[in-house]
């Protein structure tokens, strides 16, 4: 391998930052004002604290063992048998999740932009696409996020910002919300959207020195965390929580509310959705490709490219098996919190056997195979 | 081997090729010409037995009776596609002559949906509300009230938040209608001049999204323009239409607007005030510029608001009987009197507003903001607070300062 073929701690941040900001940014602000109403954005900052607790714990694991993914130094921790299972049950998860994300956005854009092309259509494109990127070795795979980045960011906090001008301050007062205000199955819906910056350990073996891991996920952490509160904070500060309850999509209805000063653009949503198309291929990227990942792990099999296009059908089966968006709603609720168990859980528990076993991975020595093969 | 990757090449490239056409989003694709671009709504009480001429298009005489005596007749303004004069050199080509730029169509409907659909079996072209910018409702469908009507244009995707909304005493069908021989588009011209009120200070800016906002606030009752026809062929803004719990209760005079945002702090300065000074005769002053701070403390149990404006204002007339006015002190007399004017007509507006129990201030939205515990005890539901703000106590200062005085002295 070759020094230039290390994924460098830049990069990885950058994997880290567009793999969170996904499809939920548009209901994100519904989910945080729902429960806690004036509230949110402090929902949001829980949220955020979950998923930065369940990444702390995968990238310290990926320290620890800096030549492997989960998926392998799982095996060695807590043993074969039991780490087959749980490697199975993560990449069932990833499938799920992806094909919840792939329907929500199959949903936004036949209510929202195509309003004739049927979901199914959408829903084939986008992973057609998905699987076209996931079928990249992983040094291209991080190329694709590191490019789609600037597009993301810029114009989506642009037109945050620009919202802000809308903006009524009472609506975020009192901070700690208005009674009733629960904090709980918000933050942990919101922690859930963080859920594919897992690629994180499968990215840590590919890194030159995987200890300056710690530093790309602080910043991948703070820069995306940092875009969801503000869009929290714009949405309920432009329209008040109990206007947000109304809108299914408030990230979306912000940008349709927003003018360009001077009548130049009177409203905001065409730009904001090809922003969005773009955060949600790469997120979905990203969560397909640690499931075929974990598939590749549970079947024993080195042909990465044959499972990325094996699961396609499978994806777009548990797509389209939610009858409406409502429904929909439901089982991505279910499935996210379900899924933080997993995701934060078990790296917690191996964590601790490891530390309990004194389990160590090999020290990142001069050639890391791991990765290369696909 | 080797054949394999090539048909594998062969395979992702008409995989790319058949990608790329469903870029182009032909799916989807409506020509501009094939649409019937729907520019302003007006809705209206439908008359009496209209169930029984109504076309039945979405369902059966019997199964929309209980709907019966609530019908309403919706009036679409519909824009006939390359005759909308497009800016100044639109309307230079004289040679369509006469031709209407819009078109008008009326019908009966239970829901506006219903009357929607109705509308649609008349009319050749997909009806579309990408460009509806103006809603007309009489007032009588607004005291019956707006849930249904928010319903509707909250699930359409094509509505704009920045659609107005407004309330009307004629019918709003006839508003359709109006157009000064200045402007060939009703609507165009409704807009425009909703448009410019709230550029001069005349209206606060208030679309479909503020309305909506405010509606749904618990410690806040929405308001939208309210409008009249004159002389045939003109609009006036009339006040404001204040609502609670989305059913319209009660309208003000203009000037009251003015006193809104005044206490609002809404700039710039709009209106104009005309009162008596004692001992000088009567003057006219302008409000250039506004500023306002509310507080809301509890007192004994009770909200307690305290209102401080400060307005910059500019003398524009002197009435009889005496003639002139130029020194400080008559000036600092004018100030007084219209501090007077101002906190009276502020009063009459709270007044008026906590009889019909609709804050369209926003008090409980401080009070809810600063008094988390105090709000959690007594507010339930928007009522709750409708109910307390009908006897919550105030104080007024204003203060103003006239600037001043124009070109002339005496």
């Amino acid at each position: 391998m070759q020094a230039s073929s290390h994924i460098t701690e830049r990069q990885v941040g950058a994997v880290v930052i567009s793999a969170i900001i996904g499809v939920g940014i548009l209901a994100l602000p519904r989910i945080a004002a729902e429960e806690a109403n004036t509230g949110a954005p402090l929902v949001t900052l829980l949220g955020i604290g979950i998923a930065f607790i369940g990444l702390l714990l995968l990238t310290l694991l990926g320290i620890r063992f800096p030549r492997e993914s989960i998926f392998e130094y799982g095996q060695r921790i807590i043993g074969r048998p039991l780490a087959y299972v749980f490697n199975t049950c993560l990449a069932v998860f990833f499938i799920l999740l992806t094909a919840l994300a792939v329907r929500e956005f199959g949903e936004v854009i036949t209510s929202a932009v195509l309003r004739r092309t049927p979901t199914e259509v959408t829903i084939i494109t986008m992973m057609i696409l998905v699987v076209m990127a996931t079928r990249q070795k992983l040094l291209k795979f991080t190329y694709f996020h590191v490019f789609y980045l600037p597009f993301i960011l810029v114009p989506g906090l642009a037109i945050v910002l620009v919202s802000l001008q809308n903006a009524e301050l009472l609506n975020l007062q009192p901070i700690i919300g208005n009674i009733p205000a629960r904090y709980g199955k918000g933050a942990l819906t919101i922690a859930a959207l963080f859920q594919p910056a897992f690629i994180v350990t499968l990215l840590i073996p590919a890194m030159q020195t995987p200890k300056k891991a710690i530093k790309s996920f602080l910043g991948g952490i703070f820069i995306s965390g940092t875009l969801y509160m503000l869009i929290v904070c714009a949405a309920v500060a432009v329209f008040g929580p109990h206007e947000i309850n109304h809108l299914m999509w408030p990230t979306l209805e912000l940008a349709r509310a927003t003018t360009i000063p001077g009548d130049t653009l009177e409203r905001l949503d065409a730009i904001f959705i090809i922003v969005w198309v773009v955060s949600v291929f790469t997120s979905l990227a990203a969560s397909y490709y640690i499931s075929i990942n974990g598939a590749q792990k549970v079947f024993g099999s080195q042909d990465h490219r044959f499972i990325s296009h094996f699961f396609l059908p499978f994806v777009f089966i548990l797509a389209m098996i939610p009858k409406s968006v409502f429904s929909l709603y439901v089982f991505v609720e279910i499935v996210g919190i379900i899924g933080l168990a997993l995701t934060i859980g078990y790296p917690f528990i191996l964590l601790i056997v490891a530390l309990l076993r004194k389990v160590r991975g090999e020290p990142h020595g001069n050639s890391s195979e791991v990765q290369e093969t696909d | 081997m080797g054949i394999l990757a090539k048909c594998k090449r062969q395979i992702s490239l008409m995989l790319l090729v058949l990608l790329v056409l469903s870029l182009t989003g032909c799916w989807d694709r409506i020509e501009i010409e094939d649409r019937a671009l729907i520019l302003g709504i007006g809705i209206d009480e439908a008359e009496e037995g209209a169930s029984s001429t109504e076309d039945l298009t979405t369902h059966s005489r019997e199964e929309a009776a209980p709907l019966d005596n609530r019908m309403i007749r919706l009036t679409a303004q519909i824009a006939v596609p390359g005759r909308i004069p497009l800016g100044p050199g639109g309307n230079g080509g004289s040679a369509e002559g006469k031709e209407e730029p819009v078109w008008v169509v009326s019908v009966v409907g239970h829901t506006i949906n219903d009357a929607m659909n109705n509308l649609q079996q008349e009319i050749a072209d997909p009806r579309s509300l990408i460009h509806l910018r103006v809603i007309v409702v009489n007032e009588n469908v607004a005291r019956r009230g707006m849930d249904d009507l928010n319903d509707y244009l909250r699930r359409n995707q094509e509505v704009r938040r920045s659609t107005w909304l407004l309330i009307t005493d004629n019918k709003a069908a006839d508003l359709m209608g109006v157009a000064p021989p200045l402007e060939r588009v009703p609507t165009l011209y409704l807009l425009a001049m909703l448009e410019k009120a709230a550029d001069m200070g005349k209206f606060p800016k208030n679309s479909l999204s503020n309305y909506w906002n405010s509606e749904s606030k618990l410690g806040q009752n929405a308001y939208l323009p309210y409008v009249s026809i004159r002389q045939k062929e003109n609009i006036l803004i009339k006040g404001l239409a204040y609502f609670n719990s989305n059913k319209l209760v009660g309208t003000t005079t203009p000037i009251e607007i003015g006193a809104y945002m005044a206490a609002k702090g809404f700039n710039p300065g709009g209106y104009t005030a005309m009162y008596n000074v004692p001992g000088i005769g009567f003057v006219t002053i302008r409000a250039t510029e506004r500023q306002s701070s509310i507080k809301v403390d509890i007192r004994n149990g009770k909200p307690h608001a305290t209102i401080n404006v400060r307005i910059q204002a500019e003398l524009a007339e002197k009435y009889s009987p005496k003639p002139g006015m130029d020194d400080q002190e008559e000036l600092n007399m004018a100030e007084r009197g219209f501090n007077r004017f101002v906190k009276e007509m502020i009063t009459s507006l709270l007044e008026k507003t906590q009889k019909d129990k609709s804050d369209i201030i926003g008090f409980g939205e401080i009070v809810r903001a600063n008094n988390r515990d105090y709000w959690h005890k007594h507010i339930r539901d928007k009522n709750d607070w409708a109910l307390l703000y009908s006897n919550m106590t105030y104080t007024i200062h204003v203060s103003s300062d006239i600037r001043r005085v124009g070109m002339k002295v005496d």
